[in-house]
């Protein structure tokens, strides 16, 4: 069976089981695969969505638009431009001399489709297949590649976030005293700021790109993780083998990462899937709102945000919609299963 | 097992001179109690330990008795330098510890290394046996991979154990077992001292004695020296060549072991000694303890054990006794031993 293969190997018993468990939990293990698959296709978006072919055989040579960039003259064209793979002359010059592949769906994200039968946002049709947004801009391009940024976006946030609310948890519990308190009471200011205005002054001060974007959520989304590992270093600071490795000689940082984080790591896992999901709807409402990725960038929420502004064209609104649904809830069913497949109760 | 203290011949094994290896003077330890977070306003002081002083030395085993709460387990923490002594000094072959910096400590660990209590708590679960016996050898940097994983085995034979279960983790052993673990790793640095903090009282009885030759043979093997905390008297007496019996904070009583169970002085010592169970119920020596220990917070004024002492005089409740020598090698903290 295909799905079986999804099995890692060289796991611990204990990995094995959860792993096994997980498996068990039906919704949960067939949102990771399907939510997988999506996210793989996303990744190749553009062999899938592109107005560029993929490959051109022409006088007995190969070609690859993707990679390079190539000028008309060279498919027998008259200018020394960049050669435009929409215009008929080209097409016509290229299919003369051999052949070229295109992708399935001839636009990429900021292709205009200026042949449109109806003015944008026009409906659905055989050509654009979810319609065109309000500047002729192909509907499922857009959210192929929206769904990778928003995707991207969400698992780089959680790496960092993740890593620094790890460490942040990790000093304040296995330190304690001064640091646990004056870090503590920092968190809960911190946490009190209202965080999506912040963004929105932050992100109307600077011109936010894809980084900026995320330090800028970063700086407001670190502190999920803080409250599960300090709890795990409080307990664990005081456990017999920290003392005992005290006593060989390791240094903190050791002891932190060696003997005490692996047992804090459960209870991160199993908060990561949330935090996916949380991050990706961060990044879609600044988008919606105007704040988020620079202009012009394929991004779910300013797909909404047109969605919102043409009631008259559903296709926006609707398919982005779904397709934010869909996602979202693909992560909290995988998180739901992670959880119940981490869950130390149904270890022994 | 066999009842009685060690032959002074172990005493006497290979490069022995009859010189402290550990030193401990005067040595104090408070633990202040404080109230609120920021101001911390001090609302009182533990004396854990205060004002212990004692000898080890090479080649011996020191044993350190009292009830729990007494400050044994604090002053095995200083000497393994966890917690830094309020006042007082530690002399490790002549130099004073306490006064060490970060990185004297590290090079100086190797010379003592500890045993816990429980080797459930003590093994991290999640490592394998090489990777919690090798660890330290990592962290000091002694050899190659390959040397670290022979050295490994090395000491699991060493301590009895099959040198093949390199890649087992701990929860595929018995408490016995596991505390061999435990021991073989305070062994891979080759130490001087060993502390063991109440090395058996986690186990089953029928392990325990097995725990204990095992130990005693190590010492015969490696000349080691041994500070062995409990408040077992008979593990004690079983392993020991010296005892300190502590009460709350204080040292009250030193002696050679032989002597300590022939002829204890301090009453303290007496009751604790009576306390030993016997097979015979009929044996029973009716010296019983009254009261609790007193909260080591508001101890009593005078000498700690008074209030509970069945030979306690006016003076007991005025002056603190001092530690009287009766005997070449026998101290006892109680002004009234010769009045009896």
């Amino acid at each position: 069976m295909a799905l079986m293969k999804l099995t890692p190997i060289n796991l611990t018993p204990i990995n094995r089981e959860r792993w096994n468990r997980f498996k068990a939990n039906k919704r949960g293990y067939f949102s990771l695969y399907l939510f997988g698959i999506l996210f793989v296709i996303t990744l190749f978006s553009e062999l899938i969505a592109n107005d560029k072919p993929l490959l051109i055989y022409y006088d007995s040579q190969v070609y690859c638009p993707l990679i390079t960039e190539y000028a008309e003259t060279q498919f027998g064209g008259e200018f020394e431009a960049p050669a435009d793979y929409t215009d008929a002359y080209i097409i016509d010059k290229i299919n003369e001399n051999g052949w070229m592949i295109n992708p399935i769906i001839p636009f990429s994200y900021n292709t205009i489709n200026y042949k449109l039968d109806s003015p944008a946002p026009s409906a659905p049709s055989r050509t654009n297949w979810l319609g065109t947004d309000d500047r002729g801009r192909d509907v499922v391009a857009r959210l192929l590649y929206g769904f990778r940024i928003s995707v991207l976006f969400g698992l780089t946030l959680t790496f960092f976030a993740s890593a620094i609310g790890i460490v942040a948890g990790a000093v304040q519990g296995y330190y304690g005293g001064l640091v646990d308190i004056l870090g503590q009471r920092f968190i809960e200011i911190w946490s009190s700021l209202p965080t999506l205005f912040l963004l929105i002054i932050l992100s109307s001060v600077v011109q936010p790109n894809f980084w900026w974007l995320l330090g800028i959520t970063l700086l407001f989304g670190w502190m999920s993780l803080v409250g599960v590992v300090r709890a795990e270093f409080l307990r664990g600071r005081n456990f017999e083998y920290v003392t005992a490795a005290k006593a060989l000689g390791l240094s903190n940082v050791k002891i932190i990462f060696r003997h005490i984080l692996p047992n804090a790591m459960i209870a991160s896992i199993t908060f990561m899937p949330f935090i996916l999901g949380g991050s990706i709807t961060t990044l879609t409402s600044l988008d919606f709102l105007g704040f988020g990725l620079p202009v012009g960038s394929p991004s779910l929420g300013e797909l909404l945000a047109q969605g919102k502004a043409n009631i008259q064209a559903p296709w926006l609104g609707l398919s982005t919609f779904a397709v934010l649904s869909i996602m979202l809830s693909l992560l909290v069913f995988i998180g739901e299963g992670v959880r119940d497949a981490l869950d130390p109760r149904k270890n022994y | 097992m066999h009842a009685g203290c060690l032959p002074k011949k172990i005493m006497k094994t290979k490069n022995m001179k009859n010189s402290a290896i550990i030193s401990v003077s005067n040595l104090k330890k408070y633990f202040s109690v404080t109230k609120g977070a920021f101001l911390k306003k001090n609302i009182g002081q533990v004396k854990a330990v205060d004002g212990v002083s004692f000898n080890i030395n090479r080649g011996e085993t020191f044993g350190l008795v009292g009830e729990s709460g007494c400050g044994k387990s604090t002053l095995a923490n200083m000497l393994l330098g966890l917690l830094e002594p309020t006042h007082g000094r530690i002399c490790f072959e002549g130099e004073d510890i306490t006064r060490f910096d970060k990185k004297a400590w590290f090079h100086f660990r190797r010379n003592i290394q500890a045993v816990f209590q429980d080797p459930f708590r003590s093994l991290n679960p999640r490592k394998k046996v090489k990777q919690i016996i090798g660890e330290p050898l990592i962290v000091h940097k002694v050899g190659s991979k390959k040397m670290i994983r022979e050295r490994v085995a090395e000491l699991l034979d060493l301590v009895g154990l099959d040198p093949n279960s390199l890649e087992s983790y701990p929860h595929e052993f018995s408490g016995g077992q596991r505390q061999r673990i435990a021991i073989a790793r305070a062994l891979s640095l080759e130490p001087k001292v060993i502390i063991l903090d109440e090395p058996v009282s986690a186990l089953d009885v029928s392990i325990q004695a097995q725990i204990l030759n095992l130990l005693i043979d190590l010492q015969k093997k490696l000349g080691l020296t041994y500070l062995i905390i409990s408040h077992d008297m008979a593990v004690v007496e079983h392993i020991s060549t010296n005892i300190g019996v502590m009460y709350l904070g204080n040292l009250v009583e030193l002696a050679p072991c032989e002597t300590l169970y022939r002829d204890a002085r301090h009453p303290y010592t007496r009751a604790l000694l009576a306390s030993i169970p016997v097979a015979d119920p009929e044996d029973i020596k009716s010296v019983h303890l009254e009261g609790e220990v007193p909260s080591p917070l508001n101890p009593p004024v005078g000498c700690a054990f008074h209030p509970r002492c069945d030979v306690c005089q006016q003076e007991c409740s005025v002056q603190p006794p001092r530690m009287v020598e009766v005997n070449p090698g026998h101290l006892v903290c109680c002004e009234n031993f010769f009045k009896r």
